[in-house]
Order: C-alpha cells, then structure tokens, then sequence
C-alpha cells in the first residue's frame, strides 16, 4: 500500500493510517495469538501422546496422570500471556517495515525479509526474559 | 498468484497444481546439475550471502535459544529435585534438535526470504524471462548456486550453533542459576557423542537443501506486481518453516531411533 501510493492517499483523504491499518492489527493480534497458543498447546500434547502411547507403546495412563500431575494453571496462562506479548511485537515489526518501505517491487521484498528477521530475532530476546519474569521468580 | 487461485479453483485444485508445480521444479533443478557450465563465481558469492549474512541473526538467536533452554529445564528439574541435571537436558535437546532446526530457520529467515524476493523480483521484472531469451540457463545459474551453497555453508553455521548456545546455556546455569560450572559441563559431554553432532550436521545440510528449493521455488513462481513478491516471500517462510518441522520428525526417526 505504501508503494502504490496508498498511505498517502488515506491520508489525503484525512483517514489516519494508523487507526485504519496498523491499530486493528495489534488488536487482533494480542486477541487471536493466546487462541492459537491453546491450540498448540493441545496438538503438540496430543502429538507427544500419540507417539508415546501408540507409536512407543508406554501407559496412556501414567502419560495423562504425570502431564497433570506437572502441569498447573500457571504454565498455561504463562503462555498465554506470553504469546500475547509476542502478538504485539511481531505485529509491531511486521507494520513497521512496511509502514516505512520504500522502493518498488524490490523494496517490498526486502521489507518482508527485515520483517521476518526482526520479528525471529526479538521472539527469541523477548522469551527468555519473559521465561525469567513469570517462571523465575523462586529460583 | 496464490491466494486468487484458491478462490478461483478450489483448494484441492490448487494443492495438486501446486505440487505438480514443485516437482517439476525440482526435477529441473536435479536435471541441471549435470549441466556443461557450472557459475561457480555466482556459487561463491552465495556462500558468502548465506554464511555471513546469517551469521549475525544467528548469534542473538542461537544464544537466546541456548538461555532459554537451560532456564526452562532448571525449572522442571527442580520439581523432582535434580537441578543439577539440567546440563544433560541441555546437551541432548540443544545438539540433538534445537541447533540444526535453529539454523535452517535462520538461514531460511535471513537468506531464505531474501533468495525468495530476490527472485520474485527478478520474475516479475521478466529478468528472468529475459535471460531465458539471452540463451542463459536460469536454474545452473541462479537457482542451482544457492542450494549447493546452502548445503555447504549449513553444516557449518551447525557448529557455530552448537557453539553459542551451549556457552550461553553454560554462561546462564553458572552466573543465574548458580549452578556448578564443571558438573555442568561434565554432564555435557558425557551425554553427547561426536555421532551426535555429526547427525545434527548432517540434518542441517538437508534442511539447507530444503529451504533453499522452497524459497527459490516461491520466488520463481511469483506473479502480481509488488504484492506478488510480498505475497511469495511469505509463503516461502510458510513452507519452509512446516516443512522444517515435518522433515526433521523424519530425520529424528531415522538417525537416533
């Protein structure tokens, strides 16, 4: 949108960009990624019982007892929240760099590509200190 | 090109045209290896994109990655009450399957998306279509150097990983944890054998094929202006982060089971 002169013309027409585009992305963000972080709880616990329990051959019940034996809520809701986090800030990079592109067909490319290179590496800085404010703490 | 197709054909349509697609993409990429000329200035160049380039991504993430790891198994360790334990979570997670997936990830982030719009923009530029006209071979010459070279270079990117990672992992049980350093490292090497590491090398290099085919394959076949080359690098990173993850099941079957 930017390369095609979009932005500018939102503006022309005293839309804000910021409200129009970048604001319900955030939003949506910080709402659906906890979503999908419950799912992806669910079938990666699923896909280690199946190859455990079926493929492996150990007991389905000693599996399901010692997972909720382990597992309490705060784990699931640190993760949660953590994903939340992380919905923002890769949502927060993602806008930015094609908020701010410039440069044709080329210039696109190169933006997604920071993007996602921005994005891997702040999810990585970002987990390990989210790992040690919610789960460190008695330590 | 991807996403009006969809709507337009259906999406069973549009998986087998799309594999049908790959295939023939990758026969032709097979086939060119035994091509009369081999660009090997253009092979070099790649290296250096992939290895150095990446190699600054993959510090901070390797290292982080290698934190993280340790501070996560000290907390389940200590439930049972063998914290002191975690150097062998550590080794065995982190060689075993963190580092090469971390690289091919990296590598498919940083040089990855950059081959998949690099290319895109070729294609839509009709560059592509132009040394097609100048008698010019685009797969030995563009396609081909970027896989070669990423099977090369991975391996390589492999061991750093290891490196950085288990130093941080290190650096953390010692200075955060206040764990023992020697015990630490004791239970490093004792859990992990040179086979191992040679495996995840070995991982690394077929993840480097991978991500390399899939990102030049998404660039090659984009359409659409400039959106179509945003639209192709990020179905290059979707596809070669799934397919990371399925081969690398495989991988784990077949070397360590």
């Amino acid at each position: 949108m930017r390369v095609k002169g979009e932005i500018d013309a939102y503006e022309v027409m005293a839309v804000n960009p910021y409200k129009a585009l970048i604001v319900p992305r955030m939003v949506s963000g910080f709402l659906i990624t906890p979503i999908l972080t419950l799912i992806g709880t669910f079938t990666g616990i699923l896909g280690g019982y199946i190859i455990t329990v079926m493929v492996q051959g150990s007991n389905a019940w000693g599996f399901m007892g010692n997972l909720f034996n382990w597992l309490d809520m705060t784990d699931i809701l640190g993760g949660i929240i953590k994903a939340a986090f992380f919905g923002i800030l890769v949502i927060l990079i993602s806008c930015y760099y094609g908020f701010h592109v410039r440069g044709g067909a080329a210039g696109v490319g190169q933006a997604t590509n920071d993007a996602v290179v921005a994005s891997v590496v702040s999810i990585m800085v970002m987990n390990y200190f989210l790992t040690t404010a919610f789960f460190g703490f008695n330590i | 090109m991807a996403l009006p197709s969809i709507q337009s054909r259906g999406l069973l349509s549009f998986l087998f045209a799309e594999f049908g697609r790959f295939t023939f993409f990758l026969m032709e990429s097979v086939r060119n290896l035994f091509y009369r000329k081999f660009y090997f200035t253009n092979f070099i160049d790649e290296m250096n994109t992939i290895g150095s380039r990446s190699l600054l991504v993959l510090f901070p993430v390797a290292a982080f990655i290698g934190m993280n790891l340790c501070v996560e198994g000290y907390i389940i360790f200590k439930k049972f009450g063998a914290q002191d334990l975690v150097g062998m979570f550590v080794a065995v997670a982190n060689i075993r399957e963190l580092s090469p997936m971390i690289a091919g990830l990296v590598v498919g982030a940083k040089a990855g998306t950059q081959m998949a719009a690099r290319i895109g923009t070729m294609r839509i530029g009709k560059q592509i279509d132009a040394l097609e006209v100048m008698g010019v071979n685009p797969y030995p010459y563009m396609i081909l150097p970027r896989i070669l070279a990423a099977v090369l270079v991975l391996p390589l990117l492999v061991v750093v990983t290891y490196f950085v990672s288990t130093l941080s992992a290190y650096l953390v049980a010692v200075f955060q944890l206040h764990l023992n350093g020697s015990a630490f490292m004791d239970l490093v090497f004792s859990n992990i054998t040179v086979q191992d590491m040679l495996k995840g090398m070995v991982k690394g290099s077929v993840f480097g094929a991978i991500v390399t085919t899939i990102s030049c394959y998404s660039g090659y076949t984009a359409s659409g202006g400039a959106r179509g080359v945003g639209v192709a690098t990020n179905l290059a990173v979707v596809r070669m982060s799934t397919a990371i993850v399925f081969i690398n099941i495989v991988l784990t079957q077949m070397m360590f089971m």
